[in-house]
């Protein structure tokens, strides 16, 4: 494990000659330790993003609430409630079109959760965060959900047929089997290799272009990198979970 | 440099040399499942309070509103159905009251017309009852003029008579002639 990790890093070296001399900071850093099962953990930067995003979320949330429950709804709704209203049928239509009406609803509100953190995630840079999702802990961890929830579905409506189907063909058995395993990694190191790469770019353009640049040129590659290459992570993310998991409900 | 990559992959090297991971880029270690762990955690902890606060009762909402919009609209499309149901019977009756008025009309064209023929008939009747009267008056008068005449005549007969009478007569015989005429007088008053 320590030499693919040394060997995943080795192609960054020259980055890190560059980390030395300059103050270019894009990487995960660890602030607490603490002992879990006899093994080592750090409370990293990935965290306290995630925290930040997840107590944001949270408060909005919270708004929203207030406001749906004080709205009347034999009255005209004020933009705030519009809003919230607009977002959640977009979801609901969103899963709707792309899982069927029959099972759509039901993955409704996780999609919804996954495709607000998501965005939210990718677009933190903006707001002087490091990118949650550009460690590959989170979105291996939305990814592995994904693929759990495949699966639990493949089983729910295929039920042994879901095994049976990858020894269909029996001679492209392994090409199946290494096809379900590899959607959770393809999908979380999408994510990932996008985020980071905007990440690293803006960590790089930061620590190493002159001062009186940063005022205005960041600006534009921020709007790329945080905003719409993370906007359109987050929709490729949310449709390839609605995809493969709407897959499963065929018989 | 070999201390460098090190630090680069994380804790691995952080658990090698006890300082905290720094700049950490990617590493598949314990520190990646722990992470893993989190998020799921995380998402879960997240995907229950937005469902909780934000997604159900919007959509709560939503099929509230759906809901009195529907039964607006419902109520509306009634109440439309009533209006063209009233409509028709009002469009009815007015044509019946078209009708019933082209019925009075014409009963009361046909009432003026006898009576106007009675009017006429009776004025009719009148005229030939003043003119019988006035040709009755007439004759009345014609033998009243008659009569007058007459007694006129009669009258001037007896003086003329009485003229030449009183001429060719003397007294005796006038008194013979007034004892004959008494004499006659008496015997067809008293017979009667």
């Amino acid at each position: 494990m320590k030499i693919g990790s040394t060997l995943l890093s080795g192609g960054l070296a020259n980055l890190g000659v560059l980390t030395q001399d300059s103050e270019v900071t894009f990487g995960v850093n660890g602030y607490l330790k603490y002992h879990l099962f006899g093994h080592e953990f750090e409370l990293t930067t990935t965290h306290i993003s995630l925290l930040i995003i997840m107590v944001t979320l949270l408060i909005f949330a919270l708004v929203a609430n207030r406001a749906i429950k004080k709205a009347d709804p034999d009255k005209v709704p004020g933009p705030f409630l519009n809003m919230i209203e607009y977002m959640v049928e977009t979801i609901d239509n969103l899963t709707k079109t792309n899982m069927g009406e029959k099972h759509g609803y039901k993955f409704a509100n996780y999609i919804g959760t996954l495709f607000i953190f998501v965005l939210f995630s990718n677009i933190s840079g903006l707001f002087g965060l490091r990118p949650p999702t550009a460690d590959y802990g989170v979105t291996l961890g939305l990814a592995m959900i994904t693929f759990f929830l495949i699966h639990y579905n493949g089983f729910k409506y295929q039920k042994s047929k879901h095994v049976t189907n990858l020894f269909k063909p029996i001679l492209l058995s392994p090409i199946n089997i290494i096809g379900e395993i590899a959607t959770p990694i393809s999908m979380s190191l999408r994510l990932f290799g996008n985020v980071l790469s905007g990440t690293v770019m803006m960590g790089l353009i930061y620590g190493l272009l002159p001062k009186i640049i940063l005022l205005f040129w960041p600006g534009v590659l921020h709007a790329y990198f945080d905003v719409f290459s993370g906007a359109i992570q987050t929709y490729v993310f949310c449709m390839l979970t609605m995809v493969f998991i709407s897959q499963q409900f065929e018989e | 440099m070999v201390n460098f990559i090190s630090s680069m992959t994380g804790t691995l090297a952080a658990l090698e040399e006890g300082g905290m991971m720094e700049n950490r880029i990617f590493g598949l270690d314990s520190q990646l499942l722990m992470d893993t762990v989190i998020l799921a955690l995380a998402v879960f902890a997240l995907f229950a309070l937005l469902s909780y606060l934000l997604f159900n009762p919007a959509r709560e909402l939503l099929a509230k509103r759906q809901a009195k919009i529907q039964a607006e609209m419902d109520f509306s499309a009634k109440e439309k159905e009533d209006a063209m149901q009233f409509k028709s019977e009002y469009e009815a009756k007015l044509k019946n009251a078209s009708a019933e008025v082209e019925e009075i009309l014409s009963e009361g064209k046909k009432k003026a017309q006898k009576r106007e023929n009675e009017i006429i008939a009776e004025a009719d009747a009148e005229a030939t009852r003043i003119r019988e009267r006035a040709s009755r008056e007439i004759e009345l008068e014609k033998s009243k003029l008659k009569d007058e005449v007459k007694q006129e005549m009669i009258s001037i007969a007896s003086v003329m008579a009485s003229k030449i009478i009183a001429g060719n007569i003397d007294e005796t015989k006038q008194a013979a002639l007034v004892d004959e005429a008494l004499n006659e007088m008496g015997d067809d008053t008293w017979q009667n």
